[in-house]
């Protein structure tokens, strides 16, 4: 008997959403995980007994965030239009960014991060630069500080060579075929190509939750590209491991409670780390899909001549 | 095997009628060995499985350290099968509807929860009598049986607190299930899909509160926990609230043995064997314990009649049924 009909995976059964079902096959739920985990890996006969299942869904769900940061290729993508406040929310599965991208004519034109800070926080000041508190002793801060208006208000310059730099505009002179512009863009020691780049800038300010941008972004669609940790919100029901993954995750939660258990002898907790070790290598190298079809197209190139 | 027993602890301790032992004190007597036959069992299992897992004989036969011991030599799996004659699959009683659930009152050791969270029908069955059927005529149209039950599903007497599964629906109304559960009168079913279920897992009270506050381990009905507390059972998260969907798989105490009999010629006052007594309860152990029984019994037997010799003798025997089993 199937796991699933033809009707159940391409229609779902007539339910909504008829998607569900859809490349289910690629994945094992975490519920299957740990089931098997307790039924063949603990027991009187097993190496691990007393095990309890609270332990072996905690460790499966530290591996599976692991996988999620470093070795799935599951990158999530969302797009939003920027608005005047120049901000943009970080989804609420954010863990880390992938690419910050600008969606302009039809085409994505990825962002550089800013060196700079674009936002801070302010205290209000009297003209003596004091502090200034409130009745119950706390600091008044303004809704937004200086630089962060400025930034929205477009009044903030910036070094990287797109509209807001402070050379934009600026004339230069024409020698010999050649423009020259005065000392101050690189005309002494060339191009500082951290910032040459005529894009909108962003800031990622990770403890408010959100990415702030320059000026121009204002108004424009940006892609987040970005990587979560696999729990999907907390809902257990939706949080699965690729099965190219699904032997790793055992060890790893076998070398997790040998690792951490009194009296368990060197030996084993070694080998249970090489299991460990060994297998994620495996699973990167399987999920790497490296084959000759994928390398056709960048091979050939190979007889261009670099000039 | 209750007469057996009796007959054979008598002849034993009745020398020139002297060692007669009275059915209520024998009784008394039977249950204690029963009990500490019983309790045994627990450790011997124990020791058995130590014993497999230290790759130590633990064949009789044998004095040399064995690979493994099938069949009839894995007498892990025989102490198993024994213990598992007091092995019982019933739903928690939940007399407050809340997610606070009674354990069973013959509890002996609880191993195992389910929580069962799709029921697909439930409601009140006909007053009369169907043995081993559940009917409703009240069902109709889309709840009739025909749309919401099918064979191996989970039926629950959420009255009485028992279960048996269904073997096949009969018509839109009626279904066969395996056991006779339900007696006269309008008990209340429900009928549970047998496939969705989370077990529910034990838990240290000193974790309990750590796991409710986890965010990583939770408990949720995909992954429940509950707490034993006196003669309760708190579930957690506390959804869990309907009433036959928590099911357990325990250990139940013994039943107390009782001889019962007839008196026969009152003059004589003689006592015939009668199992057809309402109030009749055979021992619940293997025969194979008969041996070790009269041994304990006869132990208490010979302290009570203060016979030395008796006592000493079973003194030995129950040492030496206690050891063959280890």
């Amino acid at each position: 008997m199937p796991y699933l009909t033809g009707y159940q995976y391409y229609e779902n059964a007539g339910a909504v959403p008829e998607n569900a079902n859809w490349g289910s096959y690629q994945y094992v739920p975490l519920k299957d995980i740990v089931n098997n985990f307790m039924m063949m890996y603990t027991g009187n006969n097993e190496m691990l007994a007393n095990v309890s299942r609270a332990q072996v869904i905690f460790y499966a769900k530290r591996g599976i965030q692991e996988l999620n940061y470093d070795a799935f290729k599951e990158i999530k993508a969302l797009e939003l239009e920027v608005c005047d406040n120049l901000r943009f929310v970080l989804p609420p599965d954010f863990v880390n960014w992938i690419r910050i991208s600008l969606y302009k004519d039809g085409a994505l034109f990825p962002l550089t991060e800013n060196i700079q800070a674009n936002s801070a926080i302010s205290y209000l000041q009297d003209n003596d630069c004091r502090i200034l508190f409130d009745e119950t002793g706390e600091i008044i801060q303004p809704e937004q500080s200086e630089l962060d208006l400025d930034r929205i208000n477009g009044a903030a310059r910036t070094l990287y060579f797109n509209e807001g730099s402070r050379f934009h505009g600026r004339e230069g002179f024409f020698v010999d075929g050649k423009f020259y512009f005065d000392y101050d863009i690189g005309s002494r020691f060339g191009l500082n190509s951290e910032t040459a780049n005529a894009n909108p800038t962003f800031r990622i300010d990770r403890r408010a939750g959100v990415i702030n941008f320059s000026s121009h972004m204002a108004h424009e669609t940006c892609l987040l590209e970005y990587i979560s940790d696999g729990m999907e919100g907390g809902d257990d029901s939706l949080v699965s491991v690729n099965k190219l993954f699904e032997e790793y995750v055992y060890a790893y939660i076998k070398y997790m409670i040998v690792n951490s258990r009194v009296g368990v002898q060197e030996y084993v907790v070694r080998r249970s780390q090489k299991d460990k070790t060994a297998l994620l290598r495996n699973a990167k190298i399987r999920l790497s899909n490296i084959h000759p079809g994928r390398l056709l197209m960048n091979l050939r190139s190979q007889g261009n001549i670099i000039k | 095997m209750i007469n057996e027993v009796r007959q054979t602890v008598l002849a034993i301790a009745n020398k020139n009628n002297y060692g007669y032992i009275s059915r209520l004190d024998f009784n008394h007597f039977a249950r204690q060995a029963q009990l500490e036959i019983f309790k045994e069992y627990m450790y011997d299992y124990n020791t058995h499985v130590n014993k497999q897992n230290k790759r130590v004989s633990v064949n009789q036969s044998t004095t040399s350290p064995v690979a493994s011991n099938d069949g009839y030599a894995d007498l892990a799996e025989r102490k198993r099968q024994v213990i598992e004659i007091f092995s019982t699959l019933a739903p928690l009683g939940n007399a407050t509807d809340g997610h606070v659930y009674d354990k069973p009152s013959d509890l002996y050791l609880l191993n195992k929860l389910f929580f069962y969270d799709t029921e697909r029908v439930s409601g009140t069955k006909e007053s009369a009598v169907s043995p081993n059927k559940l009917v409703d005529p009240s069902l109709t149209g889309v709840s009739a049986f025909g749309n919401t039950a099918s064979a191996g599903d989970l039926v629950v007497n959420t009255d009485d607190n028992t279960l048996a599964f269904v073997v096949e629906v009969e018509s839109g109304t009626s279904l066969k299930i395996t056991d006779n559960i339900f007696g006269a009168g309008a008990l209340k079913y429900k009928i549970f899909n047998p496939s969705k279920y989370s077990e529910i897992e034990i838990q240290d009270p000193s974790k309990i509160f750590n796991l409710a506050a986890s965010t990583l381990v939770n408990p949720s009905t995909m992954f429940p926990s509950c707490l034993m507390q006196a003669d309760n059972i708190i579930m957690y998260p506390n959804t869990i609230t309907n009433p036959g969907s928590v099911i357990t798989q325990y250990v139940r105490n013994p039943k107390d043995p009782k001889w019962t009999g007839v008196t026969v010629g009152a003059a004589q006052g003689q006592e015939i064997f009668d199992a057809t007594a309402s109030d009749f309860q055979d021992f619940e152990l293997p025969k194979s314990e008969i041996p070790y029984l009269i041994s304990k019994i006869l132990l208490s037997a010979g302290m009570s009649i203060r016979e030395t010799e008796v006592t000493q003798a079973a003194a030995g025997l129950v040492g030496l049924n206690s050891n063959e089993d280890r």
